[in-house]
């Protein structure tokens, strides 16, 4: 009995140890943070309503709301409000001197839990004055995988100093610009990243972060290119279909400028007018 | 040699001065919220500042090819007395037919105005060519006009052209010259100055 009690201890103490080892070990995963933009906007399971002929109508020039969709709670994966708001000036900054916007506000992450749908939207519209919203929502895989130089990780050392791991982050990011008022999608941009880097053991949650984050960082730097060539775009099918109604209002102005066109017909007068003299 | 010197100097000279005003534009330019208040000079320095420097130098050198080509016989009295009384009545219509319009800077109406309006004069004095120059003064307001229309937006960098400015300049330079034709008629015209070579 008591030799029979003794081999249960040993194996018991020895899948303890193999236990420890396989947890020490067995970072390896798939894990993600994502946000829903019709699930922000249309929370509890409502129906988006039927397509309506409501034209929308912009005054010019616009002040325009940007603001991350918040990802579902009790993640600890996602970026920090810092981190977010930094990003959302890079796109600000890309478009804050165009004459017919007046003020992009970047809107707090905070703001947008305290209330969901279009009304949450409409408040927070009316709070900062806002006439559009660039709602930014994203999608992010990160993956840790152990490659076949890790087995060198049993002799301890290794740990700190191969490279075993490799860490992926795969991001997408996807800008909605809607008008406040009549609730209308205007035009859409995404973009996308694919980061990898791989790490010693001792580095993986730290060199997972900063992949994370690169992957963000470079998404956004796609959607925000995209969103430039997207707004061109949406800038020509307006002054075609009209789908869009465009008013100017108070303070909106301009120059009156000659363009180059009609710089080179002057000069070729000129210089007729001199030949002729 | 020497009147070529003084036109190229006085030419200089414009396009500094011009230059140095560029520094105040937040006190010249044609805003009617500051108008209305009763900052009254801007119906004509308005005319005189640029958004940015693209703007500026597009103009100027507009200015300037349009000086050596169309004014180069007009006294400067004269050139001064039809400028201002152009650049209050672009600004003033401008103002008033386009009451969304919060602010307006930039040469190019004012210019389309003289354009026009010695065009006019020029040729009637004889020198048909300046037929020419009236017509693609209008062909170019009209199809500015009609782009305008068709929703297209005219641009100097990232400023909006104003081209309505260009059609009211070209508008009243005619008129005016029409006017002063048939007034003039039968009278002493002012005199024109003869070009040196």
């Amino acid at each position: 009995m008591k030799t029979l009690i003794s081999k249960v201890c040993f194996f018991a103490v020895i899948a303890l140890f193999l236990t420890s080892c396989a947890s020490y070990f067995g970072l390896e995963g798939r894990r993600g943070v994502s946000s829903s933009l019709v699930d922000y906007l249309y929370p509890d399971g409502q129906v988006p309503p039927k397509h309506d002929e409501t034209t929308p109508h912009l005054r010019l020039p616009l002040t325009v709301g940007l603001a991350f969709v918040p990802s579902e709670k009790g993640t600890s994966f996602s970026l920090p409000e810092a981190k977010k708001t930094q990003l959302l000036e890079v796109v600000k900054q890309k478009f804050v001197g165009l004459d017919y916007v007046k003020e992009i506000t970047i809107v707090p992450e905070t703001y947008m839990r305290s209330s969901k749908g279009f009304e949450g939207v409409g408040q927070i519209a009316r709070l900062y004055g806002l006439d559009i919203v660039a709602l930014v929502s994203y999608d992010q895989v990160a993956v840790t995988s152990e490659t076949k130089s890790s087995v060198l990780y049993w002799t301890i050392v290794g740990a700190y100093f191969i490279k075993g791991n490799q860490n992926q982050a795969t991001t997408f990011v996807d800008t909605a610009v809607f008008d406040v008022n009549s609730r209308k999608m205007l035009f859409r941009a995404p973009g996308v990243s694919d980061v990898q880097q791989s790490s010693s053991l001792v580095e993986v949650d730290q060199v997972n972060r900063g992949v994370r984050e690169k992957g963000f960082e470079l998404a956004v730097a796609d959607m925000t290119n995209n969103l430039a060539v997207e707004l061109d775009r949406f800038k020509e099918k307006i002054k075609e279909d009209k789908s869009v109604q465009i008013t100017h209002s108070q303070g909106y102005g301009g120059g009156g400028g000659i363009q180059w066109p009609f710089l080179l017909i002057l000069a070729g007068l000129a210089i007729l007018r001199m030949a002729k003299r | 040699m020497r009147a070529a010197r003084g036109k190229v100097l006085g030419a200089s000279a414009f396009v500094f001065c011009l230059w140095l005003l560029q520094s105040y534009r937040e006190v010249l330019e044609l805003d009617r919220q500051q108008l209305l208040s009763g900052e009254i000079w801007r119906i004509w320095t308005g005319h005189l500042v640029h958004t940015n420097s693209f703007h500026f130098a597009l103009n100027i050198a507009a200015a300037i090819i349009i000086y050596f080509t169309f004014f180069l016989r007009i006294k400067s009295g004269e050139l001064l007395l039809y400028s201002f009384i152009f650049a209050a009545l672009i600004s003033v219509t401008l103002l008033y037919i386009y009451p969304s319009l919060g602010w307006y800077n930039g040469l190019s109406g004012l210019l389309h105005a003289l354009v026009a309006y010695f065009s006019v004069r020029l040729a009637s004095d004889g020198d048909k060519v300046f037929w020419a120059g009236l017509v693609i003064i209008w062909l170019k307001v009209l199809v500015e006009a009609i782009r305008s229309h068709l929703g297209y937006e005219s641009l100097v960098g990232d400023m909006s052209v104003i081209t309505e400015a260009h059609l009211i300049g070209a508008f009243f330079g005619t008129v005016t010259a029409l006017i002063c034709m048939v007034y003039w008629r039968g009278k002493d015209k002012p005199e024109l100055k003869s070009i040196s070579k």
